[in-house]
């Protein structure tokens, strides 16, 4: 296997990395990838790695969807169903579209703020492998601890307890087995990948932006990235609290949900929503911020509002925290509390309708061109506005009271999840495929996928608004003949069904535009912001000269100056050099194993705790500590990196 | 490290409000302070003074963390060593009263699943405890890099790091004592 | 057939007992092992530290920082709120005189600790805003979760 391109043994590690740094030699092959510390690849690794937990989100829901197509079908048993939608729910959540929206992070944050890097890049590929463990471990569960029986014989041992993970019910005397013990500590360990990355992007975005680029000439995927930080930095910590608790009331019989004690379940959902409701924020946020940059590339005109669409995300985040009791209120906290929620719920919806107008301003007037990027956006544009409407139905709290845990609410946040940020991650993906692979995605390929995708989620989701209001139960393996919801039930997996064609497209097409011939070049777009006047794909050092910023969408002004009469024309040559001088190579951070091995740690105490009654995996805590250790240590003394 | 500190508030908000609701709400002893059950009066288990004195401890390795700060960004690299050793002794300190205390209150029959005050207390004082820990443990790896000779008045900054966190975990204990202690 | 049940039920109770799991550190360590035997890097430790050169101890600290003097005389308030906090906690007053007290006594020595041993007052503005917002958010979030569970501050 290829390792280190030098003429001879360097006799020591830190005189290794130097020869890597000044010589420009490098790591090739899957060393090169598990010690990368580069932004890009990282941002690959995530995005590759969160495709393939969509895929196992998305059979999870096809299972679940075949089961609920006719009435009283006994495809999956009520066990196993209720392992399977908490799996799909936790796995989409925290596996699909948070790590999906960190592959964007880390693939354009640096690119548009004119950066090398981000301002940890140790951090940054600690995080991705956390990541990676974290979700094999969630992903481990199906095969043990179901007490009724081994998985052979179809005892899943994933949790039960929804994605939402209720108290007292998770508790060791309702819950049996190790399922919920893999999904609070599977959580923990996401937990502080995200949070890693949160404080990655904030600092980077804060600190590292080039000269003149000040806050508000940053893309709004930058702000959104910021905003979206700052609420996993504020968020994260509260569930990690929850978790411990439940953990601990399951494994050393605390009582923090003993209600025989005195506990109370509302400690814990109190807790989970506080987290949960900006957590719905952070996975909506950066697709918004997508959809802000895509628009107003394919109508060839700025961002309408920019102040407004910027300030309305930071009052979304803002409005967040005053939220969350709206999951709760059929729970008796009482009138006044409930009042009090359901007014705030109602007033979150005004930013958004706020960058709902700002994106069709954009557009209005503009010179469109319909590609899939512009497909998806204008997807998600449609799409959310219709779930953020049924969203403004359950804050209203009667209304709430007949639609909570009926499948109005699922239909609500699919609307949202689906064909808001899913939609919006998507398009990204079309929009910028070409900026790190040098190869455009094949349009019609694209155009199909959309159409498939659009088609599919609809017919999927719309009769589940229906079934809702029929008054349809949420999380429950069937449902009674005769009471109307089976033509409804068949058509949403339909739907379901038509959406995996669509991602099989989806696949075909990255496979088929991988090896297409033909190079997109630095700009197919005709793009506005700095990630456009370099090269696809990019040099490992991004800038070979740090650009110098003077205007919102730099690179838009770089090419077109505006005449009198105010058309465009492209400006003349001489503008700043954005391209690569030649045979300069900027000094760049080091590749190093030690994020990786530092991430194995948790896992392994976790997994130790898990079976901590059992001599032979107990010694895991330990030997995880140490490796934890380890890796921190060897992590403050490596060779210095500038 | 701000951001995290900011993140560490948040965290211990949570173990702290779940303190707070349940305290007060056992139903068996032993309690914090004397308490009633079944017309049986039990007596609290709190010991004020001692709990004093480890406060004031923990304090005072804040004033000798700041001092090794000051130290070495005089480029005083004997003073940095004296007054991380002092800090970390004063931390450990910290840690055998908690140990101590813990003990104390597990002979009178508390433990993490007595009740729900022995749940909290032993969860929210013992993350805190964690916390101190691993300040100790990051104040004995500078202090051995100090003895090598590798802080200098150049890279003075992960003294600054180190010192925020341990203030931080300080601040926190502040909170801790008067709110679960002090106040009843 | 029967060789094929015998192997399954042999991987069913493999499953079942999580023991294997104390392989998975040897394992990985292993691989990793193999991973870097394979790379012609030869890896040792470190030369040992240099000789401790002469150093200068500085006069004077460029910003705007407090000397070594003025943090004593924080220590000392520090230390005197607490014998006052202490002394206050056994003195016979009413129960909300007695939280007022405290509560501000505890604040004193909170701020003084963030922002002058920890230096915020003297940086950067920013970050004011993040440990602040940090701190107001919590204490809100606190104050509505507790009073909607009934409970209260004492």
């Amino acid at each position: 296997m290829a390792g280190l391109a030098i003429e001879q043994p360097a006799p020591t590690l830190g005189q290794a990395i130097r020869r890597i740094r000044e010589e420009g030699a490098t790591y090739q092959g899957l060393w090169s990838w598990l010690t990368t510390i580069d932004h890009k690849r990282i941002g690959m690794l995530y995005g590759a790695t969160a495709m393939f937990f969509f895929l196992v989100g998305g059979i999870e829901a096809l299972i679940l969807r075949l089961q609920l197509a006719r009435p009283e079908q006994t495809l999956v048993d009520p066990d196993q169903f209720n392992r399977l939608f908490t799996m799909h729910g936790t796995t989409m959540i925290f596996l699909v579209v948070m790590p999906l929206s960190n592959a964007f992070f880390n693939l354009l944050i640096p690119l548009m703020i004119g950066a090398r890097d981000v301002a940890f890049p140790r951090l940054n590929a600690f995080s991705y492998w956390t990541f990676l463990f974290g979700g094999l471990f969630m992903m481990a569960s199906f095969f043990t601890g179901n007490p009724a029986g081994s998985f052979i014989e179809g005892h899943l041992g994933a949790p039960d307890g929804g994605w939402f993970g209720y108290a007292p019910l998770t508790r060791g005397e309702f819950s049996a087995g190790t399922g919920i013990d893999y999904w609070a500590f599977g959580l923990l360990i996401l937990g502080v990948a995200s949070m890693a990355g949160g404080f990655n992007f904030a600092v980077t975005i804060i600190n590292m932006r080039a000269p003149g680029l000040t806050l508000f000439r940053m893309p709004v995927f930058v702000w959104m990235t910021l905003v979206t930080s700052f609420l996993i930095i504020f968020a994260m910590p509260i569930i990690t609290v929850a978790l411990f608790q439940i953990l601990f009331d399951r494994i050393f019989a605390a009582n923090f949900f003993n209600v025989a004690a005195g506990g109370t379940p509302l400690l814990w959902q109190h807790m989970f929503w506080l987290f949960g409701h900006p957590e719905v924020y952070i996975l909506i946020l950066p697709a918004m911020g997508i959809v802000s940059e895509i628009l107003p590339t394919f109508s060839r005109k700025p961002l309408f509002g920019y102040p407004f669409v910027v300030f309305s995300g930071i009052a979304i985040a803002f409005m967040s925290w005053g939220v969350w009791a709206h999951h709760m209120y059929t729970t008796g906290l009482g009138s006044v509390a409930n009042a009090a929620f359901g007014v705030s719920t109602i007033l979150i919806a005004v930013p958004t309708g706020i960058k709902i107008f700002n994106w069709l301003g954009t557009m209005w007037g503009g010179s469109i061109s319909l590609k899939t990027p512009l497909l998806f956006a204008v997807g998600f544009i449609a799409m959310f506005t219709i779930g953020g409407l049924t969203g403004v139905m359950h804050s209203v709290v009667p209304s709430d009271y007949q639609q909570q845990d009926t499948y109005f609410v699922v239909a609500h946040f699919h609307q949202v999840l689906v064909g808001g940020a899913l939609f919006g991650l998507f398009g990204g993906i079309y929009y910028w495929f070409p900026k790190f692979t040098g190869k455009l995605m094949n349009e019609p390929l694209g155009q199909l996928h959309f159409w498939g995708m659009f088609i599919g989620f609809n017919l999927t989701f719309q009769p589940m608004m229906i079934l809702g209001l029929m008054g349809m139960i949420r999380r429950t393996a069937t449902y009674e003949d005769g009471l109307g919801y089976g033509l409804w039930n068949m058509m949403s997996t339909v739907g379901a069904f038509v959406i995996a064609a669509s991602v099989l497209v989806f696949l075909i097409n990255v496979v088929v535009s991988m090896r297409s011939r033909e190079e997109a070049g630095a700009d197919p777009w005709d793009g506005r912001t700095l990630e456009w006047g370099i090269p696809s794909p990019p040099p490992a050092y991004n800038f070979a000269t740090i650009p110098e910023v003077n205007a919102l969408d730099p690179v838009w002004h770089e090419k077109y100056v505006e005449k009198e009469a105010g058309e465009t024309v492209p400006a003349m040559a001489g503008g700043a050099d954005l391209h690569a001088a030649e045979g300069e190579t900027p000094h760049l951070p080091s590749p190093s194993i030690i994020p990786l091995i530092a991430s194995i740690g948790p896992a392994l105490i976790a997994a130790g705790f898990i079976y901590i009654d059992n001599p032979w995996v107990m010694p895991l805590i330990p030997i995880g500590a140490v490796i934890t250790m380890v890796g921190l240590i060897a992590w403050a003394l490596e060779p210095a990196t500038e | 490290m701000w951001l995290f500190l900011a993140s560490e508030t948040l965290f211990f908000g949570g173990l702290i409000g779940t303190y707070l609701l349940y305290r007060d709400a056992s139903v068996a002893p032993p309690c914090a302070t004397d308490c009633t059950f079944d017309g049986v009066t039990y007596q609290g288990l709190y010991d004020i003074p001692f709990t004093s004195v480890s406060a004031f401890v923990l304090l005072m390795s804040s004033v000798t963390m700041v001092l090794a700060l000051a130290a070495i960004q005089r480029n005083d690299r004997r003073g940095l060593q004296i007054w991380l050793a002092a800090t970390a002794l004063l931390g450990i300190t910290f840690l055998a009263g908690q140990a101590f205390e813990f003990t104390e209150f597990y002979h009178e029959g508390l433990a993490l699943n007595t009740n729900l005050f022995g749940t909290t207390f032993f969860v929210l004082t013992g993350f805190h405890g964690a916390h101190v820990s691993v300040g100790v443990l990051i104040l004995l790896a500078l202090w051995i890099m100090a003895r090598r000779g590798r802080i200098t008045n150049e890279n003075a900054l992960n003294v600054e790091l180190a010192g925020l966190y341990w203030h931080f975990v300080d601040i926190v204990w502040i909170v801790i004592f008067t709110l679960v202690y002090l106040i009843q | 057939m029967v060789e094929l049940l015998t192997v399954l039920l042999n991987v069913k109770d493999f499953f079942e007992d999580p023991s294997f799991l104390i392989g998975i550190p040897f394992v990985a360590l292993g691989a990793l092992g193999v991973l870097i035997a394979l790379t012609p890097v030869e890896l040792r430790w470190p030369q040992p530290a240099p000789a401790q050169p002469e150093y200068e101890i500085l006069d004077h600290v460029e910003g705007d920082h407090p000397d070594a003097r003025e943090y004593i005389k924080i220590g000392v308030v520090l230390a005197v709120i607490t014998a006052v906090e202490v002394a206050v906690y056994y003195l016979d007053i009413a129960d909300g005189a007695l939280l007022a007290i405290l509560l501000t006594l505890s604040a004193a020595k909170f701020v003084l600790v963030v922002l002058w041993f920890m230096h915020l007052k003297f940086d950067n503005r920013l970050l004011s805003i993040a440990f602040g917002s940090g701190m107001a958010l919590v204490t809100a979030l606190l104050i509505v979760v507790l009073s909607t569970l009934g409970a209260g501050l004492v």
